[in-house]
């Protein structure tokens, strides 16, 4: 086969450069430069830390320079001397690489410098113009449209005819199943056979086109590359919320959106003038790469991982470059520098993400989507925020005559507004009361001598009025953690009814600097906010700690801030609680838990902001600075900044009326926001971005910044373009750009014809494969630029060509000269994709469900898998499998848990979604005839179609004919024949055992249908099963 | 033209095979009914061994088959096999900056003010005529010390768990490469007509996330992917027919399905169709092949006492030893059990006891039971996890009580089997078992070991993806082969 590519590249450029001569030049990018890459470059190459001897061989000047390459004189070209020597020590490449040159390869290269050394740019890198159609013998009779004249030319220089057409049943369910990745629906097959004008058939693709499904089946595609998936994907792997972007993808293919916006909107809408809501849920693009929150981890180290994986994927999906290579060392076959790598990353480098994901679902930053009863109110409410953020105004010259006129600092730095429980619990301070139990006064807080530690016995009480769990409570207080205990409960006012919830609230804290709150309403559903061990408190230590509920009744309403700075919660995954009153009893503080230490509590049945919290965290700063009394302008920035939130948020009257209106505002955000979809998006800090080379790619090591820059291979930005992911996009999208269009029109002919015109979709670089057809892929992305990126009109043209639409018949000729079928001497058959598999079985059988968009479904899946992969406490531990329609969804839809992905589609190739992927493998093994002989849904799917099949039709021939129709086939006499006598030797063996047959149609989570015979019903079954399980149903 | 790429060489020759092969030899009816025969399931012979992309190997191996007990989570070496005696008079000191020398710290730790040193509370009693110190814990382990070879200075760079377990794996940190499995499987091909070349078996669902790419293929075809057999419900998904369908239903089936497929073939001629075909047939033998693997009532009553308690109870280490060693013997090249929960952070002691109560006899009783039917000699036996543990205390600190946070530094692992020198130890770390004193052993190096014991050099074991000529030992990085445990 080798061979034979050879020898047809060989012919193909003798065209392009010069025409049938009989003597073809010969061509660089075909022949020299495979050669030069494979054997020389990884020491003569583009990488210049790893170049040997000074030489590079990968551009003409370096060859040229010390006379290696002697232009028309072989014998002084020491590139020459040395391939043909046999010493050892002279010998390239070195005996010791395993890469030498055959006697061929080294003539080759003798006679391309006798002939001149001509040299040409890598073809990728050159922008494409549209070629000539060429006009083989016979192109009349056979072409449909420009793209047969270039498969017509090759296959006849292949000595190779076209296949004639596919039958037109063949050839509808082909184009359906490429076009939706759903069998044809009836009607418009009904309505393709009743036309015979030969329009028809362009007109039943347009009628595909325009369907939904089409959108969600191209959208599939795309998913794979974008690395989309419903989980973080490392570590905990808990559920992660991104959905929307999925629906985003469908409904742009489906409004056949040009493709530059479409790069544009998901590289950077968020920083497209007057971004659309739309528009920055596009930007999820960049936001399903994998992210972890594993305790231990260094952010410094993820941030990088992250910029990586971004680079690559950007480079894979637009741009088919392994720029991966470039992040330890200047890649060393592409011209691509480790510099220019990180160039590219620092486009992505200026998130606003935080590296650890916190798994939660909404890792900021992200937009919310609210349910729609609340989509007024929530725009009314950003609305209500900039007007009470703009009246939140500084006045320095109020705040100077106030501290000019020796001010008092009240009890409290925040004032008294809603505070219910104080409890200095220091010597000499508030009501006295005595210690409890055992406790004793602290001598080691850092404010002096204040708290108290607990003993092993003895408890605090204090009355506090009634809560509802609808309402916000703000609890502040200074925390010493315990020795020796591992968890404490601090706070709780709880009450319990004989077999009833622990219904309350109560603030736990741990040892190790665990912090948690937990309310439960009347019903006994819980809510909880977690500060995990060793992530913000410091163990034995005192620290101030602020717990904050804004009555949102969700987890996401719990806020902890530790020294008023806000800690990242865990929560195991996302729940509520209703509007309820909770405990009526008194609030217990403290208790036997020997070491531990509070004091300062402050109860506030109100949600404070947070300055107030860094206001109450810093009391003692504020206490000291009273009391010193120094004019302002003695004191520090840091000082003055306290004096001036106190005076606003307590003394200044308009201000603090303000604040409290806009901390009713954020709780009330909160509670939609609780309530919303929501989905990551990117979002750019306000810096310039930039990013740092990584000696070896060690993020240890830093080596020089660099700022946003695209390799110099390619074109510059475009003028005028912002040096940001904005310009990226632009700079993606120009027409002159040699390789988007390009590689975006290699993958929707790879999604047709099963292979592209590249063979390595992901690497158009100097390592990837050669077109098959160099002409024909650059008409194609000529034409897609042209017709303002239309994906759909490349789709209608490639699928009205005669190649595609040849049938598929093999024969030993063809085999022996096009095995895979790279020139298209017959039309695409390849086994169809997992989802496609799926998807078809559903649909035949009736059971499918053709609803668009939404949160992922779970449908069956064998038990146990999630479990035996994930760590306790993941929130995609446990597989509950959903009911109804939800199992019956289309396979895009399907939950995507990275770390266990759906088994019945990873049979079948599908991939994890942990790393882009534009290229999926295709095999055929046992497991796969497992799963669609033996998987419950397709076993389900065989019994609903068998169950048509039988009430449809009442004669044997007339259901085997028709079942044989449905799931795709012709209806041959013989397969009809097969059919019944299977049926007939099925039929008896379930005659024998009635009760096999019973636990047969069973199976899935449907009822059977009860008028129906069950031993027919069984034996239907296997025969759906059976004719599921056709080569020819399997493949398209 | 470049390279060809090695699979691709090996998929067009298996292609030319299969369509000129066998049906030039005329694979008609006949022949496929008797090389697809109903009874041949476990009874076939092994004609249709399929080859690997390097055929035998770059030289004689010394092992066939490798059995990997991987101690998911990072069992303590400190507690197992690295003696540090003098830490007992250090209990509760600082761990001098001298020895910990600024290097980074998980977050986990990175904050404590003290890092205060927790001498193992076990008794290492010496063992053989190697006399080898090992923990109290590992008794069973221990009465074979003369048979294994111990390394306590292996290393990696990765300080977490889902980076290093990936890397141990994969030989990189980022997600996306094939593993120690897959290679053997894409270099080796198959020694058995029935089963998976690379199986997994996980058990103790508890503690550090596992993640099925640490059994993937990454960028090599899928098929060298860890078949991961289930201690719940199939062993391999979907390997049992709907309720209600028998075997002889399924071969009626089979049978007009294969009739039809074959007419299929005849009229479009698609080698694929042929394929399908086998492959249904494979379906189905392994029907029958998988459950009599797994189905342990055949072993005598003394096998099973080699094992322990749990070895009849689905999904434990015992049952799971019991398992490779079956797989062993029908030809499955490299098994790898996964047993979590070694990640003690806290309340170490008694984290410990359950763990090391769980692997040791099952442990020792693999090695004695391969031993004793030949097989020990041509099987590698590798125990050991992702990284190792701290010399000082996570948390709280007392005598019998401590916990320790990740070590990459350095921790130890063992191995046994055919070309491992019996009673060695490799490798010394300092007093206090936080850094490498003498002969420093990543874990590129471990790989390097095992693909040299199965006659493979891994330098020259590559794949050309994406511009990079990939090995499981790095592009570029090096690595040895661990010389000094071989015989």
């Amino acid at each position: 086969m080798r061979r034979l590519l050879l020898s047809t590249c060989y012919l193909w450029t003798g065209m392009t450069l010069s025409g049938w001569t009989a003597e073809p030049a010969i061509p660089f990018n075909e022949r020299i430069r495979p050669l030069l890459s494979a054997h020389c470059f990884s020491c003569h190459g583009p990488d210049a830390a790893s170049r040997k001897a000074g030489l590079r061989l990968d551009t003409r000047a370096g060859a040229l320079a010390g006379q290696a390459v002697v232009p028309g004189e072989p014998s002084q070209s020491e590139l020459i001397r040395r391939i043909n020597s046999s010493d050892p020590d002279v010998q390239m490449p070195p005996p010791t690489s395993g890469k030498a040159l055959t006697i061929a390869q080294r003539e080759l290269l003798t006679r391309w410098i006798a002939s001149g050394a001509q040299w040409q740019d890598h073809w990728s890198f050159i922008t494409p113009v549209r070629p000539v159609l060429p006009q083989p013998g016979g192109v009349s009779e056979w072409a449909r449209n420009p793209i047969d004249h270039f498969i017509l030319a090759q296959l006849s220089r292949l000595g190779l005819k076209p296949n004639p057409p596919a039958a037109l049943h063949h050839l509808a369910r082909r184009a359906a199943l490429d076009l939706t990745g759903l069998p044809a629906p009836p009607a418009l097959t009904r309505k393709l056979t009743a036309r015979t004008d030969p329009a028809a058939f362009a007109a039943y693709i347009d009628d595909l086109l325009s369907s939904p499904h089409a959108g969600e089946h191209r959208a599939r595609y795309w998913l794979d590359a974008a690395r989309y998936g419903d989980t973080h994907g490392m570590h905990v792997d808990n559920y992660r919320e991104i959905w929307p972007y999925r629906d985003w993808v469908v409904d742009a293919f489906n409004a056949n959106m040009p493709f530059d916006r479409f790069v544009r909107q998901q590289l950077a809408g968020d920083l497209l003038p007057g971004a659309t809501l739309q528009q920055r849920i596009a930007t999820g693009f960049n936001r399903c790469n994998i992210t972890t929150s594993e305790g231990g981890a260094i952010p410094a180290e993820l941030d990088v991982r992250y910029m990586v994986d971004r680079v690559e994927t950007t480079s894979t999906v637009f741009l088919g470059l392994t720029t991966g290579c470039a992040v330890c060392h200047d890649h060393k076959y592409d011209p691509i520098s480790q510099a220019e790598f990180y160039q590219l990353g620092a486009f992505f480098n200026n998130t606003t993400q935080p590296a650890m994901d916190g798994n939660q679902k909404d890792t900021p930053p992200v937009v919310a989507i609210p349910e729609s009863e609340h989509q007024d109110e929530w725009q009314e409410l950003q609305t209500r925020r900039k007007t009470l953020s703009t009246a939140l105004r500084h006045d320095a010259k109020e705040v100077e005559r106030w501290w000019a006129a020796a001010p008092e600092l009240p009890e409290h730095p925040v004032g008294k507004d809603g505070l219910a429980v104080w409890l200095p619990l220091t010597q000499n301070e508030g009501a006295a009361s005595p210690l409890p139990g055992s406790a004793q006064w602290a001598n080691d807080h850092p404010a002096g001598r204040r708290g108290i530690r607990f003993g092993d016995r003895g408890q605090l009480t204090s009355p506090l009025p009634l809560l509802k769990s609808d309402q916000p409570l703000t609890v502040s207080f200074w925390f010493r953690t315990p020795d020796t205990v591992l968890a404490t409960t601090l706070f709780s006012q709880q009450h319990k009814e004989k077999d009833g919830p622990e219904v309350g609230w109560k603030i736990s804290g741990g040892s190790q600097g665990a912090v948690t709150f937990e309310l439960t309403d009347a019903k006994g559903k819980k809510i909880r906010g977690n500060l995990p061990d060793n992530e913000a408190l410091t163990p034995r230590s005192w620290q101030h700690v602020c717990v904050r509920y804004s009555g949102g009744q969700a987890n996401s309403s719990i806020s902890i801030l530790v020294n008023g700075r806000a800690g990242n919660l865990r929560n195991a995954s996302e729940q509520h609680c209703s509007g309820t009153d909770l405990a009526a009893t008194e609030l217990k503080i403290g208790g036997p838990y020997p070491s531990a230490g509070l004091s300062d509590v402050r109860v506030f049945r109100r949600w404070l902001l947070d300055e107030e919290v860094r206001l109450l965290a810093d009391e003692h700063q504020l206490r000291e600075c009273f009391a010193r009394a120094a004019p302002w302008d003695q004191l520090s920035d840091t000082d003055r900044q306290r004096l001036k939130q106190h005076f606003h948020h307590v003394v200044d009257p308009d201000f603090r009326t303000a604040a409290r209106g806009l901390a009713q505002t954020e709780t009330r955000r909160d509670f939609i926001y609780a309530r919303s979809t929501t989905t990551l998006v990117m979002q750019e800090r306000p810096t310039v971005p930039r990013a740092e080379i990584l000696e070896r790619g060690d993020y240890t090591k830093p080596v020089a910044e660099v700022r946003p820059g695209v390799p110099t291979v390619l074109p510059p930005l475009p003028t005028g373009s912002p040096a940001n992911r904005l310009g990226l996009a632009d700079w993606l999208v120009h027409p002159d750009h040699p390789l988007t269009a390009r590689v975006t029109i290699n993958r929707l002919w790879q999604s047709l014809f099963g292979t592209g015109l590249v063979r390595t979709a992901e690497d158009f670089g100097v390592m990837g494969d050669a077109p098959t057809h160099p002409q024909l892929l650059d008409y194609l992305a000529v034409e897609f630029v042209e017709s303002g990126w239309d994906v759909k009109h490349m789709l209608r043209m490639m699928v009205n060509s005669a190649a595609y639409q040849q049938s598929s018949l093999t024969t030993p000729a063809k085999l022996a000269q096009d095995p895979q079928n790279r020139f298209l001497s017959r039309g695409p058959r390849m086994r169809l994709d997992a989802e496609v598999l799926r998807d078809q079985a559903l649909a035949v059988s009736g059971l499918l469900s053709l609803n668009l968009g939404g949160p992922s479904v779970r449908p069956y899946q064998p038990a146990g898998l999630w479990k035996v992969v994930a760590i306790t406490g993941s929130n995609t531990r446990e597989f509950k499998q959903d009911q109804g329609e939800a199992l019956y969804r289309r396979s895009l839809y399907t939950f995507w848990k990275r770390t266990s992905p759906p088994p019945s589609m990873a049979a079948f190739n599908a991939p994890t979604r942990e790393q882009c992927t534009v290229r999926r493998e295709r095999t055929n093994t046992p497991l796969q005839a497992l799963v669609l002989m033996n998987d419950p849904q397709f076993v389900e799917a065989a019994r609903h179609l068998a169950q048509r099949a039988l009430t449809q039709h009442q004669d044997a021939t007339a259901r085997a004919t028709w079942m044989l129709h449905e799931v795709g086939c012709r209806g041959d006499q013989p397969d009809v024949e097969d059919t019944l006598a299977a049926a007939m030797e099925l039929g008896a063996l379930f005659q024998t055992d009635p009760a096999a047959a019973e636990s047969l149609i069973a199976t899935g989570s449907s009822k059977p249908n009860a008028e129906i015979n069950l031993i027919e019903l069984a034996t239907w079954t296997m025969i759906a099963n059976l004719l599921l399980n056709r080569d020819d149903i399997i493949n398209k | 033209m470049r390279n060809d790429h090695p699979f691709d060489r090996w998929v067009s020759l298996e292609t030319r095979r299969q369509f000129f092969g066998k049906t030039a030899k005329g694979l008609g009816s006949a022949a496929l009914t008797s090389l697809l025969s109903r009874t041949g399931s476990a009874a076939l012979p092994t004609p249709g061994q399929r080859g690997g992309a390097l055929g035998a190997g770059h030289f004689p191996a010394r092992v066939k088959r490798v059995i990997w007990l991987f101690m998911a989570g990072a069992p303590s070496q400190l507690d197992t096999f690295d003696y540090k005696p003098t830490m007992v008079d250090r209990f509760d000191t600082d761990l001098p900056e001298s020895i910990r020398r600024g290097q980074r710290l998980t977050t986990m730790t990175a904050s404590q003010a003290r890092f205060p040193i927790a001498p193992t509370m076990f008794q290492f009693p010496q063992h053989g005529e190697s006399g080898k110190r090992i923990s109290e814990l590992l008794p069973k382990t221990g009465s074979m010390a003369d048979d294994l070879a111990f390394v306590h200075t292996v290393w990696t760079e990765a300080i977490n768990h889902d980076p290093a377990i990936t890397y141990i794996q994969t030989g990189n940190q980022i997600p996306g490469k094939p593993t120690l499995g897959a290679w053997l499987s894409y270099g080796l091909g198959s020694m058995n007509e029935n089963l998976p070349e690379f199986v997994v078996l996980n058990c103790a669902p508890r503690g550090q996330a596992l993640y099925s790419r640490l059994w993937g293929s990454g960028f090599l075809p899928s098929r060298h992917a860890g078949v991961a057999f289930r201690a719940q419900g199939d062993p391999v998904l979907y390997l049992s027919n709907p309720r209600g369908v028998s075997s002889d239903a399924r071969r009626l089936m089979l049978d007009r399905l294969q009739t039809m497929n074959r007419r299929i073939y005849a009229e479009l001629q698609n080698p694929q169709t042929q394929a399908r075909i086998e492959q249904y047939e494979m379906a189905f033998r392994m029907q029958a092949s998988v459950p009599d693997l797994v189905e342990v009532g055949d072993e005598p009553q003394h096998v099973l006492d080699l094992y322990g308690k749990d070895v009849k109870k689905p999904g434990t280490f015992a049952a799971n030893c019991l398992l490779a060693r079956r797989m062993a013997e029908r030809g499955v090249r490299f098994v790898q059990i996964f047993h979590r929960g070694w990640d003690h952070h806290g309340d170490l002691p008694n984290n410990i006891r359950r763990q090391t109560g769980e692997v040791d006899q099952p442990s020792w009783a693999l090695v004695q039971d391969l031993k004793r039917r030949g097989l020990l000699d041509d099987t590698l036996i590798i125990w050991g996890g992702e990284f190792g543990r701290t010399i000082y205390s996570q948390g709280v600190l007392k005598r019998n009580n401590y916990g320790r946070d990740h070590h990459p530094k350095c921790y130890s692992m063992w191995f046994a089997g055919g070309g491992i020198k019996g009673g060695v130890t490799h490798g010394q770390t300092d007093e206090f078992g936080y850094n490498i004193v003498q002969d420093p052993v990543h874990v590129r190096d471990l790989n390097a070991t095992t693909l040299h014991l199965m006659g493979i050099d891994h330098r020259r074991f590559t794949v050309q993806h994406r511009g990079l000529d990939e090995r499981l030992t790095g592009v570029q990085e090096e690595a040895r082969v661990v010389r000094e445990i071989l015989s």
